[in-house]
């Protein structure tokens, strides 16, 4: 079980990345088609820019679990363990509430797209589905928010170090 | 309104909120509060934000910089640096900051730059009987040119808020690039006479050759990338999609110093460091439209005009709050939040979008450089294996090299404005 979760874990990241790759790669082929034959295809650049709200969406909520996210870290690098724990739990709790409540107004919006039949400039599909990743991540990242947050609360309780150093980035 | 903006504002940051999600939630705050605006706005708003097609620029230059850090580009361009000025005395340091210069040029990432020539030219320098501590120095410092000298992440993050050409703002950003390199190319020299630094290096003609054609397909990518911009054959976002795929390309297949595992790993780290820039940027355009639509940014040029006497003091006070924010926070994002708010006051003194744009991003060099959260310092602790506070201590002297240039810069906006007034006016 821990193997497939691992899995699923590892295609997620995967794929985000490959959505890039594929961009980049049909971008470049753009540019020949338009220079070298003087095809331009208008579908292209609408679906890059909305397949760029899936991958920040779909990557921040990757950001959370990694935390990747640029916060002030000021306070917690110089307080002690368990207070910089206790600053994370509130923090995190913060972002779980906000995203929650983004997704619900999310949703909202993606209802009342797909009630109104609003369709995309160019390719002329339904509006709501460049909403959708909003509308779904926007949960994950709410509940990975609050994992985080239950993570420090327990942190607290056993009275694990506070981890100092920065991720990726 | 203000005053429960700023409060909530601080208070999130200093609780160590991610900075993407203080914005989110001051916004959300404000709007249902004080202006009594349905919520479904903040996600419009978020969509509208993100509905742009020069934002893949960023994912692309950070992937194009991630893959030419891991892969063997870097090696080839140092050689060919070193071929070229090794021979003179502190002649590796000169290779050193040629290189970063070089490499400044094809990706548009700071820490990009330090992680590719540093991992290289540190342990080389130190070798060569450079101090240990003016290596690290030096490399961590003109690593930061990376995002000064175009393409640059941070310059298309400016132009986008703040809705000015990236093309220009990239010209603009050669000659200040090239007065920093120059800049710490004359302290090495004259720690080099100080310290009687030379390497001796014989390379016969023909090895110069192999070496030269060796990096051939790297020193042909900022011809083909900023070439490419500047003769229109390509938008900005298509030169960074093109700088990816050369980069993919060039490596595992030409190359071939990037295995499949290790260009997974890379493409999947530089996905989710994109992201997160990504993520704030959604959220940043969520502040910025409220920002606009009660017209704060008026506001505020009218408080700053009134008790900011001329235009050298504002920007000299600018210059001091960039310097304190960056060792606070992330001064990409703080560049993000604060353009917008000074946009009008800009106006007012008839300061040039370009030329500020170029003081910010020195300033965001600087940030990147400032202990405790500086981004290159922190990449360099990774190189060196020392602490963090061992590696700010020896960009010390840099820094200060580096402010003499941003008050040369800040006051002499030429030197910015030359290029794109007489090349692209």
């Amino acid at each position: 079980m821990r193997n497939l979760w691992k899995a699923v874990n590892n295609m997620e990241e995967l794929f985000v990345g490959y959505v890039l790759l594929i961009l980049a790669f049909g971008a470049t082929w753009q540019v020949v088609m338009r220079y070298g034959f003087n095809i331009a295809y208008d579908w292209f650049e609408e679906w890059a820019r909305y397949l760029t709200i899936l991958v920040t969406f779909m990557g921040a909520s990757l950001g959370v679990k990694y935390g990747t996210h640029f916060s002030m870290e000021a306070l917690t690098q110089y307080s002690p363990d368990w207070l910089a724990h206790l600053l994370k739990v509130v923090a995190n709790l913060v972002a779980s509430i906000i995203m929650a409540v983004a997704c619900y107004f999310a949703w909202i919006q993606i209802s009342k797209l797909a009630r109104y039949g609003v369709l995309t400039p160019a390719t002329q599909v339904p509006m709501w589905i460049p909403y959708l990743p909003i509308g779904l991540f926007s949960a994950v990242i709410s509940i990975r928010f609050f994992m985080q947050s239950v993570k420090h609360g327990k942190a607290i309780l056993s009275k694990e170090p506070f981890c100092r150093t920065r991720g990726p980035a | 309104m203000i005053a429960f903006m700023f409060i909530l504002f601080g208070a999130l940051l200093v609780l160590s909120t991610p900075i993407a999600i203080v914005l989110l939630t001051v916004t959300g705050a404000t709007l249902y509060f004080y202006l009594g605006v349905p919520l479904q706005a903040i996600v419009q708003q978020l969509f509208n934000g993100m509905d742009n097609f020069i934002l893949l620029a960023i994912p692309f230059f950070i992937l194009a910089g991630s893959i030419m850090a891991e892969g063997s580009i870097s090696k080839y361009l140092v050689d060919v640096m070193n071929l070229l000025v090794g021979r003179f005395r502190g002649g590796l340091a000169f290779a050193s900051v040629l290189a970063c210069i070089f490499f400044a040029a094809i990706s548009g990432s700071s820490p990009a730059t330090v992680i590719a020539i540093g991992g290289i030219m540190i342990p080389a320098l130190v070798k060569s009987g450079y101090g240990d501590r003016f290596s690290t120095g030096l490399l961590t410092c003109a690593g930061s040119l990376g995002i000064l000298i175009p393409p640059s992440i941070p310059m298309v993050l400016y132009c986008l808020v703040m809705n000015a050409s990236v093309g220009k703002l990239f010209m603009a950003g050669f000659l200040p690039g090239l007065l920093i390199g120059g800049v710490l190319m004359l302290y090495a020299f004259i720690l080099a006479r100080k310290h009687g630094w030379r390497t001796t290096q014989d390379i016969s003609f023909r090895e110069g050759l192999r070496l030269i054609k060796k990096a051939s397909w790297g020193l042909a990518m900022p011809v083909i990338v900023l070439g490419g911009i500047y003769t229109g054959i390509f938008t900005p976002t298509e030169a960074a999609a093109v700088s990816v795929v050369y980069a993919v390309l060039v490596e595992v297949f030409i190359y071939k110093g990037l295995t499949w595992s290790r260009f997974n790993k890379t493409l999947k780290e530089a996905t989710v460091l994109s992201a997160s820039l990504l993520f704030i940027i959604a959220c940043a355009m969520t502040f910025i439209w409220l920002l606009t639509r009660e017209q704060l940014p008026v506001k505020a040029a009218e408080f700053i005009v009134a008790h900011v006497g001329n235009k050298y003091l504002f920007l000299f006070a600018i210059n001091i709050l960039l310097l304190i924010i960056g060792c606070l926070m992330d001064i990409v994002s703080a560049i993000l939040v604060l353009s917008p708010i000074l946009f009008v006051t800009l106006q007012e003194f008839d300061i040039d979008l370009i030329h500020f744009g170029i003081m910010m991003i020195v300033n965001v060099e600087f940030g990147f450089l400032t202990f405790p959260f500086g981004l290159n310092l922190f990449v360099s602790m990774g190189i060196t294996g020392k602490t963090l506070t061992d590696v700010a201590k020896a960009v010390m002297p840099f820094l200060f090299l580096l402010l003499i240039c941003l008050l040369i810069i800040t006051y002499v906006p030429s030197i910015s404005l030359v290029l794109p007034n007489w090349l692209m006016p």
